[in-house]
Formats: structure tokens, C-alpha cells, sequence
């Protein structure tokens, strides 16, 4: 094999594992889903657990998140909701998160709660 | 032989365009900047101290630099405070058994007050004397508990277990059955039993 066509042989196969480097998930929430929910699912909450199921992170309700996160997590689904697209997680847990509540993600522990978009008069 | 290398280059690149997407595709999509998007840590962190602090309160005068040795401060202890007890739910097991049905009434009574999004620690019992292999029995208790509040879709994360069991009845436990104590979230130690409820047979 002369060394063109190891050159070539190389430069071929770095052509090939590039997309397949590409493609790695790094982080869970960016994950595609075609977005569907059981019809037991009520609650955000309820569709959190579902929607994070495959992935690593967890609900938290427990210090420093907000003590209002039980509150947004018991609320009814918003409506409508984008049945049948194909969201990220992340994408699918805005979805289902009523506008008046804000995500908040924390990637380092893999933990997702909720808070109030607008801190409330006298809360600190 | 030349020839050759050139139409495998071809092929391979040809085939590598088919078979694929584009090769340089953009890269999933991410939000990083969306309003209703907030990354902050939610595992609150440890002040970080340098030293230790004081037992006691010290008298400033005493702490005037000497020469000589120190004195040992005797002085009253900081009370521990006392932990806010939560009674525990319990579920009634037969004897020797470890099983309920799912659809038992206790059981359903119990797993309506429990919080799906709260921490709980599930102890399997087994202090009765009459019971045989009463490690194994307890252990299974606290497993099977703990599983059917899986089922009912309590993240596995959220219960922990234990199991509590001797040869002979005690005071601070049941005989046998297990509790599921919720745990708070600053919660380092619980307190087993309700001593006035499971009194021993005299």
C-alpha cells in the first residue's frame, strides 16, 4: 500500500466516524421525543416523571429550590399541548410547564424544579 | 492495480454519501438562553470553615493572651434541639407473611397521604418470637413496601429501607409489620417507634 492510499484510507475513514462522533448525546435533555403523554398523566409533575423517566435527572422539591415547586408540580397540564411533535426533553418539559413557572435546571447533580416566574410581593 | 484503489475511494465515498446525513449536519439543537430557562445548582452547598467553632460562649476578658496554659472551659452545652416527630404510617403484616394485596385498605389509606415528590424510609419488622427467619422476613417487608410504592410511582430514589427484627419483642417496635417515616429534608437521624403503642405483653 503505497502512502497515498494510506493516506486516502485514513482520510476516508475520519470522514466516516465524524457524524457518528456528531451525534453523541451529552446531556439527556437534549434528546429527541415525539411528545405523547398517557392519559393517566394529569399533573406537570406527573409528566416531569414521565418525560425524564429514561434519563438521569430527578425532581427536586427540597432546598434551595424553590418552596413553591410542589405547587407548580401539582398543577393541572397547560393547554394545548404539542401532542405528536418530536421535541427535546427540554423542549417537551417547557411544554408542559405552565407559563407562570420557570424551569430550573441544575446539569452538574441532574436534578429539574420548578419557580415562580415572577418572585412574589414579600418573598425574598 | 491502481485502478483499483481509486474505484474503492469512490465506492467508499459514494456509499458514505448514502448512507448518512450530511456529514458535517448541525448538532442537535440545544436552549441555552430560553426565558423560562434557569441552570442554577439546586443541592445546597456546605459553608466552608476554617476552624472550629467555640463549644461555649467566650468571655472576652478570659481570652486575654496569656503565657499560661489554657483553661478547659466548662460550661453548659448547647441544647439539642428536638426533632419534630412525624408519626410514621403503618402497614399490618400476618404473621410470617410479607405479602399484603396491593388493594389491601391500609395499605390504600396509607398511600394517599403519602407526597409522590417526598423522601421516605420504609423499616420492615419482625420482633415477634414466634416468627422464623426473621432477618429475611423483615428485609422483605421493607422491600415489598417499597415496592409496591414503586408501583404506585414513587421514584425508587425518593425510599430507602431497612429492616429492624430479634429473637424477642421490643418496646420502641413493632412486632412485626412495617412503618414508612417521612423524611424531612434537612432530616440526619428518625426516631423508631412509638413506645406507648407497642407495649410489650406483660
Amino acid at each position: 500500500m503505497t502512502l497515498f492510499t494510506r493516506i486516502i484510507f485514513i482520510l476516508v475513514m475520519s470522514l466516516w466516524a465524524y457524524p457518528l462522533t456528531g451525534w453523541a448525546i451529552t446531556d439527556p435533555l437534549n434528546a429527541q421525543v415525539r411528545f405523547s403523554l398517557p392519559e393517566s398523566v394529569e399533573t406537570v409533575g406527573q409528566a416531569f416523571v414521565y418525560f425524564l423517566a429514561p434519563s438521569q435527572y430527578h425532581i427536586t422539591t427540597l432546598p434551595p429550590a424553590s418552596p413553591k415547586a410542589k405547587e407548580g408540580l401539582r398543577a393541572t397540564l397547560p393547554f394545548p399541548l404539542p401532542i405528536q411533535k418530536v421535541l427535546t426533553v427540554k423542549e417537551a418539559l417547557l411544554a408542559v410547564t405552565p407559563e407562570a413557572w420557570v424551569l430550573v435546571i441544575d446539569r452538574e447533580n441532574k436534578l429539574i424544579s420548578l419557580t415562580p416566574s415572577q418572585p412574589q410581593q414579600g418573598q425574598e | 492495480m491502481t485502478h483499483v484503489w481509486w474505484w474503492l475511494f469512490i465506492m467508499g465515498w459514494l456509499t458514505m454519501g448514502c448512507s448518512h446525513t450530511p456529514t458535517f449536519a448541525d448538532p442537535i439543537h440545544s436552549i441555552t438562553d430560553h426565558p423560562r430557562i434557569r441552570y442554577e445548582s439546586l443541592v445546597s452547598s456546605e459553608p466552608v470553615v476554617d476552624s472550629c467553632p467555640p463549644l461555649a460562649p467566650t468571655d472576652p476578658v478570659a481570652q486575654a493572651p496569656t503565657n499560661a496554659e489554657p483553661d478547659v472551659l466548662v460550661s453548659e452545652a448547647t441544647a439539642a434541639r428536638p426533632l419534630p416527630f412525624t408519626k410514621p404510617f403503618f402497614v399490618a403484616f400476618q404473621k410470617e407473611e410479607w405479602h399484603i394485596p396491593p388493594d389491601h385498605a391500609n395499605w390504600s389509606a396509607v398511600l394517599q397521604q403519602l407526597d409522590p415528590l417526598g423522601h421516605y424510609l420504609v423499616v420492615g419488622y419482625s420482633h415477634d418470637g414466634g416468627e422464623q427467619e426473621q432477618a429475611i422476613l423483615a428485609q422483605r417487608r421493607a422491600e415489598y413496601i417499597a415496592s409496591l410504592m414503586h408501583q404506585a410511582g414513587f421514584p425508587l430514589n425518593q425510599i430507602h429501607r431497612m429492616a429492624s427484627w430479634s429473637p424477642q419483642r421490643e418496646t420502641f417496635a413493632p412486632p412485626l409489620g412495617a412503618q414508612i417515616f417521612s423524611l424531612g429534608p434537612e432530616a440526619t437521624e428518625i426516631r423508631l417507634g412509638v413506645a406507648d403503642t407497642f407495649e410489650p405483653p406483660s
